[in-house]
């Protein structure tokens, strides 16, 4: 992960370095300063545990993400060259450097960007810092962190678009140099093929994921859920995604969907199984599935090694805009169904809290809100989401309530 | 009895729905058509559909690759009206794209002129900008490549 973000940033670097100078002997504007601020209070009710064998209830602390912020700069050096960069943080210790980037325009069909970039994937993937101009608080639960399909990012894309027909048909092709910790020599291939129509107004497309080879898990068990698609626990996981999306803007009205599956072929690590085991508190289908004789201890010999699972995932989201004397009006409803039988639920063994507490790795999510703008500068939502999953045999649901609120400037 | 209607009654009727009728043809008449405008000294062009696309988001590049800067017109009516008709969607709806282009770096944060006469000096001044005006306020500083009744 270290060398490939060290190349990403030599190669950002030595574009941005190439475009100034240029700017020297072609000047343009300044660099564009913008952003926002946000914060966000969470709160969740009833959530179901495990009282020795029986269902109990417990509400969960809200949880308050102190004032963070996304300051983006981007400076067109000339009509060919530009660089672009995305801090992410809560203070002057926390500061993330989500991309950093610098791109090529050789014309509409043929642009290349090189540096730490979001990626082209599906409907979300490139704009999930764009937080407050989205219809819900969380992105789906495709994008969600606990258990991404892929790392969101890479280091080269190619991509543009072409006329065709009555709209545009837009492709991407991005690679890196892997998701895994310690695995080098994979040359990973990631792609997206929409078509645009109507103008700008519909769009359908698929994207792709192959990881061309083995590769592993970008952090070790016990240090949190993974940046990328593979679980901690595996040695070795060649695996791809295919994500077919839709997305319809007419008039006020706002329809997304997709759906993805990811395929693993893995091998579980024996070691890192029996960590898991030890400090992952399993359910009896995920000790089933981990150990040979699930009654029997955990030992390095009952370790099953065949880790390969399939995770499989789909959502739509409905969202209206109305304009009124007193600002924008948007309510909005979603529906997420996430499936991963291979996940476990400790987030600290690198788990998910959601797929990893229940019976069977199943979950659906049902968001309902409303996002109020009083000012094209302020976004407000409050939402409520109501899980639904199998618990100790049972059928069970639970409540979570949000709130945020989001201020852009220089926009 | 009979229940005819007054004459003078149907005669005020007809009045008012021409009234009325002319009215509307002279709003309509009245209300400035919108000139898409990028600068004079560029060759570049583009159809209604692209111009649609351009500001719905769809489109950040023109066809040889530079980069578009939307300037935007502070007049909101104008503004309501050249979306409505060209892109087909809602003020807040085609903000909210552009924010989310800018956000993620596949786009330029948009400019604003206050009126006409900056939106042109922007337009005229920028590279790659597009940005629309009232026709009557069309000069030579900048180049018309569409016009909406």
């Amino acid at each position: 992960m270290l060398t490939r973000h060290r190349f990403a940033v030599v190669a950002a670097v030595s574009l941005v370095m190439h475009g100034v100078a240029r700017d020297v002997v072609q000047a343009q504007e300044g660099p564009q300063l913008y952003g926002y601020f946000a914060t966000r209070l969470e709160k969740t009710f009833r959530k179901p545990v495990n009282d020795n064998g029986q269902l109990a209830r417990e509400a969960l602390p809200q949880e308050w993400s102190q004032p963070f912020f996304n300051i983006m700069m981007q400076h067109q050096f000339d009509p060919k060259f530009k660089a672009f960069v995305n801090l992410n943080g809560a203070g002057a210790a926390e500061i993330d450097v989500r991309n950093l980037w610098g791109e090529y325009s050789r014309s509409n069909a043929f642009n290349v960007r090189v540096g730490k970039i979001y990626r082209k994937f599906g409907l979300y993937n490139e704009v999930l810092d764009a937080v407050p101009t989205y219809y819900g608080i969380e992105p789906p639960e495709a994008f969600d962190a606990d258990h991404l399909l892929i790392s969101r990012t890479t280091n080269l894309m190619v991509y543009g678009n072409v006329r065709a027909g009555g709209g545009r048909l837009n492709y991407a092709v991005s690679t890196d140099n892997g998701e895994g910790r310690d695995i080098e020599g994979n040359l990973p291939l990631g792609y997206d093929v929409n078509y645009n129509f109507g103008r700008g107004s519909y769009t359908l497309g698929v994207s792709g994921y192959l990881s061309n080879g083995a590769t592993n898990g970008d952090r070790p068990v016990g240090e949190g859920s993974p940046r990328s698609g593979v679980l901690p626990w595996m040695a070795r996981d060649s695996f791809s995604v295919i994500n077919f999306y839709g997305e319809a803007r007419t008039g006020a009205f706002t329809f997304q969907a997709e759906w993805a599956q990811a395929d693993h072929q893995a091998e579980r690590d024996a070691e890192a199984v029996l960590q898991v085991v030890e400090g992952g508190a399993l359910n009896p289908r995920q000790r089933a599935r981990f150990l040979r004789n699930a009654s029997a201890p955990a030992t390095l010999a009952n370790v099953n090694t065949n880790g390969d699972h399939r995770i499989e995932l789909w959502y739509v989201r409905m969202g209206w805009s109305r304009e009124t004397m007193r600002g924008e009006v948007g309510p909005y409803v979603q529906f997420d169904s996430y499936s991963n039988p291979e996940t476990v639920g400790p987030k600290r063994v690198g788990g998910d809290a959601e797929a990893g507490n229940t019976d069977d790795g199943r979950f659906t999510k049902f968001t309902a809100g409303v996002l109020y703008r009083p000012v094209p500068q302020v976004a407000v939502k409050v939402d409520g989401s109501l899980f639904r999953y199998r618990f100790l045999g049972q059928r069970v649901a639970y409540p979570e309530l949000r709130f945020d609120i989001s201020y852009a400037f220089g926009l | 009895m009979t229940n005819r209607i007054p004459r003078s009654f149907a005669l005020h009727t007809f009045a008012l729905v021409g009234l009325v009728s002319a009215l509307s043809v002279a709003t309509q008449t009245l209300e400035a058509q919108v000139s898409v405008i990028v600068s004079a000294a560029t060759p570049k062009s583009a159809s209604e559909t692209q111009v649609a696309e351009i500001f719905a988001g769809a489109s950040t590049t023109w066809p040889d690759g530079a980069r578009v800067q939307i300037v935007e017109n502070a007049d909101a009516v104008l503004t309501q009206r050249f979306f409505a008709k060209v892109v087909k969607k809602p003020t807040s709806i085609v903000r909210s794209q552009w924010t989310k282009l800018a956000l993620s770096g596949q786009g330029a944060a948009p400019k604003k002129g206050r009126d006409a006469a900056e939106v042109k000096a922007l337009v005229a001044g920028t590279p790659g900008a597009i940005g629309y005006i009232p026709s009557d306020a069309l000069d030579g500083s900048v180049k018309e490549i569409l016009r909406v009744p």
